[in-house]
């Protein structure tokens, strides 16, 4: 059908635009190479195991090295304590990052933004005691508090982890949301949905989620950087899920077997790779923050 | 057209509203601003009733009270010969399919994420009103009728593809695809042109002598008024200063607010002024 076609040449055209901006943005350029590296990582982090079995990440011990030992051909980033390879364990790092930092940004984007926009659409009462709510979480040191969790409850796994960190990181987004729909909800077309006679489900779903998503997309790339950051201090400190390799983790064992100033093959690329990709979503988030915002964009450089 | 009980489709009884303001925590006592002060109108059948007064005057919330936005402080209002204030759940639902709004500005009063098909047939989709092939025809039916042609041209569009003189069409389009008894039009044409305007005013007197559709006319532009209303009441401060048919007030007007309405108006393309 014509009109359909049309309507898809248009979103295509605005979204090429918008992409077009975005890449041009160095930052956002930047952003989005590191992140594809990482993503060819995270990709690439199930093939050594399909080589050799001595290359899995955590079963894998290479029967020919006892200890810890520097690149060769054989194992391009050395081996750990055991002999497992520290390639592998990389990759695997890069896929446990991109699993803990999207999900649980996704699930605090999703909570903040529902418990935003039931905050300011519902005003008043709801509004106090869910703005509260997230006052008194935003308030508690996160890592304190995980710490503190995963000590009484035993050795978390990733999902848990995924979701505590989710929990306490969705009262910054709700804050915000629920500043976008206070202005969205004195809008004219809110006033005639209800004249339309929608229902309030349907005035939060239908009419004020849209007009909040581009900004709930732009803070999940921030708390993509924060969940990664709390994972990996959480598996340094010793509390991360023991069945998988994270990056933190490969720090801890570093340190733990007293290798920190004997193989710097070792402490320095998990360090770099959680340096870099927390970075790389920073990066893409500021680059897309200039898109929503049009005035933080450069006279000139538009258009 | 006889003038009786039976043709009071809406009544307006001594209706206050305040808006409170100036509330502190130190401040116990609180300011009051009369946005209406016991204003009482009453709307015939089929006629359109033009609102006239300055901004700031009390014309929109007057708007709001009749469409159940907003719950007067005291007095009641009265459609169709039910107290709209005490309507909920089904009735209330039965009440918002016969009253409809045409809004101020069209720039606002379309959700940009909604195209102009999901805009429209929005309310037929809220009251379960046919089967999606039902609602794009009738959806296309009320394009062509307002002048969007070809329909579906239009239908997949958003609306920052369409010019001010389109939106508003759309907006009377949406306002009318559940053939509602009333429409309250909120200075429909004051983000438009003249040219747009004069095409709009000519779309609602058009609808009020084919589809019997009863308006509140709000304004600030007491020419567009005389154009378009069988009467008005003048309003300032939240006091009907004078009510009646409007080619007598805009012709003979009683009150001096009346006169320095009429006397702001500039009188190029009028006449009578």
């Amino acid at each position: 059908m014509a009109p359909e076609n049309s309507q898809n040449a248009y979103q295509m055209e605005g979204l090429s635009r918008n992409w077009a901006l975005f890449i041009r943005n160095p930052i956002g350029k930047t952003g989005v190479i590191l992140l594809i590296i990482f993503g060819l990582m995270a990709v690439g982090s199930f093939l050594p195991p399909q080589i050799d079995t001595m290359y899995h990440p955590m079963t894998g011990v290479d029967p020919l090295i006892a200890n810890s030992s520097p690149p060769s051909w054989k194992h391009w980033l050395g081996t750990d304590y055991m002999g497992r390879d520290l390639f592998s364990q990389l990759l695997t790092g890069a896929r446990i990052a991109f699993i803990v930092g999207i999900t649980s940004a996704f699930i605090s984007i999703v909570f903040g933004t529902i418990i935003g926009m039931l905050a300011g659409y519902g005003g008043k009462i709801l509004d106090s005691v869910l703005m509260r709510l997230a006052d008194m979480i935003m308030v508690m040191p996160t890592l304190l508090v995980v710490l503190l969790l995963s000590s009484l409850l035993g050795q978390l796994n990733i999902w848990a982890i995924v979701l505590l960190i989710a929990l306490f990181r969705w009262p910054g987004v709700a804050r915000v949301i629920r500043s976008q729909t206070l202005s969205l909800k004195e809008r004219p077309f809110i006033d005639l949905a209800k004249i339309a006679g929608a229902s309030h489900f349907r005035i939060i779903f239908r009419h004020i989620a849209p007009n909040v998503l581009p900004m709930a997309l732009l803070f999940m790339t921030f708390r993509v950087t924060s969940a990664i950051i709390i994972e990996a201090v959480l598996a340094f400190l010793g509390f991360g899920d023991p069945s998988t390799v994270s990056w933190g983790m490969m720090l801890q064992w570093v340190w733990k077997t007293g290798h920190m100033f004997q193989a710097p093959y070792w402490l320095i690329p998990p360090g770099v790779c959680i340096s870099l990709i927390t970075l790389s979503f920073y990066m893409i988030g500021r680059a897309m923050e200039e898109i929503l915002d049009p005035r933080l964009r450069k006279e000139g450089k538009v258009d | 057209m006889k003038t009786g009980r039976d043709d009071t489709i809406l009544e307006i009884n001594d209706v206050s509203k305040y808006y409170q303001t100036g509330r502190s925590l130190f401040r116990k006592t609180e300011k009051k601003m009369t946005a209406l002060d016991k204003v009482s109108l009453k709307i015939n059948k089929g006629e359109i009733f033009g609102l006239v007064g300055k901004s700031g005057s009390g014309k929109s919330t007057i708007g709001r009270l009749v469409l159940n936005l907003e719950k007067p402080d005291s007095g009641s209002i009265i459609f169709a010969e039910t107290e709209i204030n005490s309507l909920r759940g089904k009735s209330l639902k039965q009440f918002r399919q016969k009253m409809q709004m045409i809004c101020q500005d069209p720039y606002q009063s379309l959700n940009p994420y909604f195209s102009v098909f999901d805009t429209i047939a929005e309310p037929l989709v809220i009251h379960n009103i046919g089967d999606k092939k039902e609602q794009l025809s009738r959806v296309q039916e009320l394009l062509e009728d307002f002048g969007l042609s070809p329909a579906t041209d239009f239908l997949d569009r958003y609306p920052h593809q369409l010019s001010g003189g389109q939106r508003q069409r759309v907006a009377i389009a949406r306002a009318m695809v559940l053939k509602p008894e009333f429409i309250v039009a909120d200075e429909p044409t004051s983000m438009l042109d003249a040219t747009v305007s004069i095409q709009i005013y000519s779309i609602l007197a058009h609808l009020k002598k084919y589809a019997g559709i009863t308006f509140l006319f709000i304004t600030h532009n007491i020419a567009a008024a005389r154009l378009l209303c069988d009467r008005i009441a003048v309003l300032n401060e939240g006091i009907v200063v004078e009510t009646g048919d409007c080619e007598s007030i805009v012709d003979n007007p009683a009150s001096e607010y009346t006169k320095a309405l009429i006397q702001a108006q500039p009188s190029f393309s009028y006449e009578s002024a």
